[in-house]
């Protein structure tokens, strides 16, 4: 249990030891079993979140397979004749392209509507708000788990190392979720401005949808689509990801310019974060 | 004796406009309109106490005179625009609680994720305290939508009772509890105060006041104009 002395003033909040003399082992202790506090509700908000959502529900997770699975379906018979013909372990090209976009759709549509959803809870209880957030995504990693049972079975179908693959499938999920997450806390926040923010996620996404090359290749599109794509974020995430999954290779530069574009967003959310959250809280 | 809360010169407004929350069209017409000042509306102005260590304080005001916020104020909810607030211990609030959304969990889910927010380890035994204290061990694998109002607020209360705090910052939780349960948890609060738990219970029940609490803060037009013993309710019993 944490026992603290607190001082709230209108510019700072600070904790402040009980026993100065003890100061530097009382004050990492207090970090460590803030961080503990932390990661537990973050864990407790996901499980629960994940029990929430299937609860009475006929297929369960199943779920989170049947809409890529079918997605997959769809545009890989539509496909696979034309774009597909040139594109090498197509199916599984596809499949990769399917599950990314989706993981990252999901992330930034639901955490446009965290803080808002959880209105009463941050208003009654002081509990770290951003915990809210951590535990999107670890529903997200969660929910990760089935998906890369799909994506294995379509490895073994086109004859792709599953083994190599299901090792470097998690590197590519903290890619995506590096990515995601500075994004998902700015989309928390201008949820609880933007009532519609929700329905601009999802139409903005159903572009880039069609703007990524999810189902076809860049090569084969003209130059202004290679121009679009050359400030799509998404486009490298979905090149480093293929590259390494498909194909087993690792593509440094790509992977410091996805790690500088989720260093520079995050940061962002920080600065985002500690300006707007009290403002928010006060709003909803 | 180390006071448990201080507050000292407190100060709280709000943003009028722009309460609600605005489609992207409205965003952009008000970015391009010039009614961009915005309305202040004060609510607390110039608020001072001190609490100790197992005083049961009672927070009674008409409605809109800044209890709810008071209590979020020194919960740290809200943040002050003038004045300081100083906790000693660890504190737990009940405040407005609604669990909207996560009604499809059961009530077993409820204490351990509650429980978790409070920074109290969910045990199996802690558990089983809460459900037979709140009169639920019947309903522990019950969804929350399955429950009463009364039933609801009788867990959340029993839940922060149960959380090891040493301030308790609660409003309104007892209005729809039947009164066996009201006299338990009265009872239960008092023996939690000997034991040196400060608590801070906004209500407008008379009654509920007098029996729980030793003393009462009394706001009135973003003022505390009172801060008494209960002796002197009768004086103030207008303000309920």
């Amino acid at each position: 249990m944490l026992k603290n002395r607190t001082t709230t003033k209108p510019s700072a909040r600070t904790l402040n030891s009980l026993s100065p003399k003890k100061g530097a082992s009382t004050s990492s202790k207090a970090s460590r079993s803030a961080i503990h506090h932390f990661l537990s509700i973050s864990i407790s908000l996901a499980y629960y979140d994940l029990k929430v959502r299937h609860t009475n529900t006929a297929l369960g997770s199943l779920w989170y397979i049947l809409s890529p699975l079918v997605t997959f379906f769809v545009l890989f018979f539509a496909f696979k004749d034309s774009f597909g013909s040139s594109i090498p372990q197509y199916p599984l090209y596809l499949v990769i392209g399917i599950v990314i976009f989706n993981t990252v759709q999901e992330l930034l549509t639901d955490s446009a509507k965290k803080i808002f959803e959880n209105r009463f809870l941050l208003k009654s209880i002081n509990f770290p708000a951003s915990t809210l957030i951590l535990a999107l995504c670890v529903r997200v990693i969660f929910s990760q788990i089935p998906i890369l049972f799909l994506v294995i079975l379509v490895a073994v179908f086109s004859s792709v190392s599953w083994l190599s693959l299901a090792l470097l499938y998690p590197l590519v999920l903290l890619m995506v979720l590096l990515l995601s997450l500075g994004a998902s806390v700015v989309c928390s926040i201008l949820g609880v401005y933007i009532a519609d923010l929700g329905n601009a996620i999802a139409f903005s996404m159903r572009l880039l949808w069609l703007a990524t090359p999810l189902f076809y290749n860049l090569d084969q599109k003209s130059g202004f689509l290679k121009m679009i794509n050359f400030f799509n974020p998404f486009y490298y995430l979905l090149h480093f990801s293929r590259e390494l999954l498909v194909f087993q290779r690792f593509s440094g530069p790509q992977f410091l310019l996805l790690v500088l574009l989720s260093g520079a967003t995050f940061a962002l959310s920080i600065f985002i974060w500690k300006h707007y959250y009290q403002k928010v809280v006060e709003r909803i | 004796m180390i006071a448990r809360i201080t507050v000292t010169a407190l100060k709280k407004s709000f943003h009028l406009r722009g309460k609600k929350r605005l489609s992207i069209s409205t965003i952009i017409s008000q970015f391009f309109s010039s009614g961009k000042i915005q309305e202040q509306l004060s609510v607390i102005d110039g608020l001072s106490f001190v609490a100790n260590p197992g005083e049961l304080i009672g927070l009674i005001g008409k409605n809109g005179m800044g209890k709810t916020t008071l209590l979020r104020l020194i919960a740290q909810v809200y943040k002050p625009d003038q004045g300081t607030i100083q906790t000693e211990g660890k504190m737990v609030s009940l405040i407005d609680l609604k669990l909207t959304f996560r009604d499809q969990l059961t009530v077993t889910d409820v204490i351990t994720l509650l429980l978790t927010l409070y920074q109290t380890q969910p045990s199996p035994q802690l558990i089983h305290k809460v459900l037979v204290f709140a009169n639920l061990s019947n309903f522990k694998e019950a969804y929350l939508y399955q429950l009463s109002q009364g039933m609801t607020q009788r867990l959340t209360l029993t839940v922060a009772l149960h959380a090891k705090a040493d301030i308790l910052l609660l409003d309104e939780v007892l209005e729809s509890s039947d009164f066996v349960f009201r006299q338990k948890a009265i009872t239960h609060l008092k023996s939690l105060a000997r034991k040196g738990m400060t608590v801070i219970f906004i209500s407008h029940d008379r009654d509920l006041i007098k029996s729980l609490c030793q003393k009462i803060l009394v706001l009135e037009e973003k003022k505390l104009i009172a801060f008494v013993p209960i002796r002197q309710l009768t004086t103030y019993q207008k303000y309920l």
